[in-house]
């Protein structure tokens, strides 16, 4: 699955897509099965794989085959006739947006708590000022 | 569980079934993303439980449906432009047998039958085109189509009554048409009475034409004088009643004649025959219009035949009282006896029929009281079993029509099924013609130039002749039984006619209140115009990003 656009295009961050660049950054050189993926992200496999595809396609994911023979890992678990899985890692200048894109959703984030502090506190205001107006007349 | 663990655990049952369905998937996906069908499917042999495998199954279908959502839209890799396949000899075979097809006649009679439906059409023949056959058969002294037009041209035409004293006048067989043309309710013609009068001469024993002279003036009083002329049998006061219609003995005397005539004939199968004949002369074979003509054929005002039987039974009492108990019974009698005749002569399935056994049960009740209160037992017990008789009837009648209305829902399936295809059958049509046409104006075109369009087309290209054929074949077996019903359409079976017919007639009705009338009206607007517009919104936003990459990558 060679890259076929390198474009730095703005990705849409959705929180899934965010729940899935936390998990990838966490640990960045390791490479990832796309069931242990979905574990740990709580997200479906609809809606996991098209964001790796659409990470995989701005060259922000790095890809590659299992090869069983040269894993001993698999050897010893005697994964012989089992097909061989997909392992997805981020590349640099992926690692480098998600911490970017994860650092702005943090931001945004905050401000959205401290606007919602300030709601409640705005509405006791309108009802006092309701009260007032109600007395005056 | 660790993966060494899962990976030790037996296969299961389950999970084989899973992994064929995901197989089957991977097959379906497109070609140029489809090894990340193959990486999801890779995951399944690491998913012990058949119910995470299933949830993994739904989301490969899900991501299938993007996948196929991204390639139609933003186009698949554009350097394949020498593996887009065009539509082969296959194809090609496919659409001629398909367009050969409407060689059959039945096929071509069910699609016309159907797009009648869909124009919600009850004549297919304008008045103009009627006009044109009139003047035609005026020329050619054809008496059978001058009748047919006069039928059915609107009252207010010129040529209407003219035609139908010339075809009478050449085949006098026709003079029933006169029933069948007339509306004196709506425009009192000045030579209805003459026309009457033929009808009457012509077809002495039958009720019909006197009922025709009776029913214009019973419509001139009972509108003026008592509010609406359905309050007269309502009406709770007899007395009343009775009083007002002695104002009228011109009326009396001509309800007289029709409660003694010895036939009752609406000339419904008369008017079949004549439709059936003229349509196969000019060879029409629209069945659509077949059978409206049968359901708008006339028949003879039944609020003036109620009211006459009300009031016969009325004058019955009142001798009774005045123990002249042979003059009641004569009274009684006389509106049995039509009751019968029109229960007799009338269709199983008509409201005159219903009317006709109401009036039974009320003139053999006041029967059973009479020959009850002279002694007469053993034609009390008579006009007992009568009542009974009525009584079976009348239920027999609302179970028929209820089992009638019940079995419109089964057909209906047939009936939708035909209209179904017939849809496929215009929208693989119309992708066959535009897509084949496509690809023909393209030869020896720039082909890197809308290569994810001429793909998409190519496809469409290989696969609507065959669906077309499918639907063509899917209709024939369904149009079959109705096909069958028009071709075996005799007055005998009209009834099954109109009724085969009309659960076709139904669906484009129903359907066109589904989306004109009520909550459907909302859902359904609601999201045609939802998905319209976010259709509208991801291809103006996917294509100018098609366009960059087939820049880029050029």
């Amino acid at each position: 699955m060679a890259t076929r656009l390198g474009s730095s295009k703005q990705m849409r961050t959705s929180k899934q897509t965010l729940a899935l660049l936390n998990a990838l950054v966490a640990k960045p050189t390791q490479w990832h099965y796309g069931y242990a993926l979905s574990r740990e992200t709580e997200l479906m496999s609809g809606t996991l794989y098209p964001i790796l595809m659409r990470l995989e396609e701005r060259g922000w994911l790095e890809t590659q085959w299992e090869n069983l023979q040269e894993t001993p890992e698999a050897q010893a678990e005697g994964r012989g006739g089992r097909p061989p899985r997909h392992m997805y890692r981020l590349t640099a200048g992926g690692r480098a947006w998600a911490t970017e894109a994860l650092a702005a959703a943090r931001g945004t984030s905050k401000s959205k708590s401290s606007r919602a502090t300030l709601k409640p506190a705005r509405q006791h205001a309108r009802i006092l000022l309701g009260e007032r107006i109600l007395e005056q007349s | 569980m660790s993966e060494s663990q899962m990976s030790a655990r037996p296969q299961q049952s389950a999970n084989k079934v899973i992994d064929f369905a995901f197989s089957c998937l991977v097959l379906s996906w497109p070609r140029s993303s489809r090894d990340w069908a193959v990486a999801m499917q890779s995951e399944l042999s690491e998913i012990d439980n058949p119910q995470e495998s299933l949830c993994w199954l739904a989301g490969g279908i899900m991501s299938l449906g993007k996948a196929w959502w991204n390639q139609l839209i933003c186009g698949g890799n554009p350097q394949e432009v020498a593996t887009v396949k065009l539509p082969g000899v296959t194809a090609a075979i496919l659409l001629v047998l398909a367009i050969s097809s409407f060689a059959l006649p039945g096929m071509r009679q069910g699609v016309v039958a159907i797009f009648d439906t869909w124009n919600f059409s009850r004549s297919y023949l304008s008045a103009a085109q009627l006009q044109k056959m009139g003047y035609e058969a005026e020329q050619n002294r054809d008496a059978s189509t001058l009748a047919f037009v006069a039928m059915r041209l609107p009252a207010n035409s010129l040529d209407k009554v003219r035609w139908a004293d010339l075809a009478v006048s050449l085949d006098p067989s026709l003079t029933w048409v006169y029933f069948q043309m007339q509306d004196e309710r709506q425009h009192p013609d000045a030579h209805f009475s003459e026309r009457v009068a033929w009808l009457q001469k012509w077809d002495p024993d039958n009720a019909i034409p006197y009922l025709m002279e009776a029913q214009q003036s019973f419509h001139g009083f009972a509108s003026t004088e008592n509010g609406s002329p359905a309050q007269w049998v309502t009406s709770p006061n007899d007395q009343d009643h009775a009083t007002e219609m002695a104002k009228h003995p011109l009326w009396v005397a001509v309800m007289e004649k029709a409660f003694r005539s010895p036939h009752f004939n609406d000339y419904q199968n008369e008017r079949f025959n004549l439709n059936l004949a003229v349509q196969r002369k000019f060879g029409m074979n629209r069945p659509v219009d077949l059978v409206y003509s049968t359901i708008a054929g006339r028949i003879p005002d039944l609020l003036n035949i109620r009211s006459y039987a009300k009031w016969l039974t009325y004058n019955g009492v009142q001798r009774e009282t005045a123990g002249d108990n042979s003059g009641a019974t004569e009274d009684y009698w006389r509106a049995a006896h039509f009751a019968q005749r029109m229960q007799l002569e009338s269709a199983s399935d008509g409201i005159e029929r219903l009317i006709a056994i109401s009036m039974l049960q009320d003139s053999f009740q006041k029967l059973k009281d009479l020959y009850e209160r002279t002694g007469r037992s053993d034609e009390a017990r008579y006009a007992a079993f009568e009542i009974e008789n009525a009584k079976a009837a009348s239920v027999a009648f609302r179970e028929n029509n209820w089992r009638l209305a019940e079995s419109t829902s089964l057909p209906a399936w047939s009936a939708f099924m035909i209209h179904i295809s017939s849809i496929l059958i215009l929208v693989t049509a119309v992708f066959s013609c535009v897509t084949i046409l496509w690809i023909a104006l393209r030869i020896g075109g720039a082909p890197k130039s809308r290569l994810a369009l001429h793909k998409s087309a190519c496809l469409i290209a290989r696969i609507a002749p065959a669906l077309l054929l499918l639907s063509l074949g899917l209709f024939y077996a369904n149009y079959f039984p109705y096909l069958r019903s028009f071709n075996e359409a005799s007055p005998r079976f009209a009834q099954n006619l109109t009724r085969t017919f009309g659960v076709l007639l139904q669906v484009p009705f129903t359907f066109s209140q589904f989306w004109t009338y009520g909550r459907g009206a909302v859902y359904f607007w609601t999201g045609f115009l939802t998905i319209g517009c976010i259709s509208v919104l991801v291809l103006l936003i996917r294509m100018p990003a098609r366009g960059k990459m087939e820049k880029q990558i050029a």
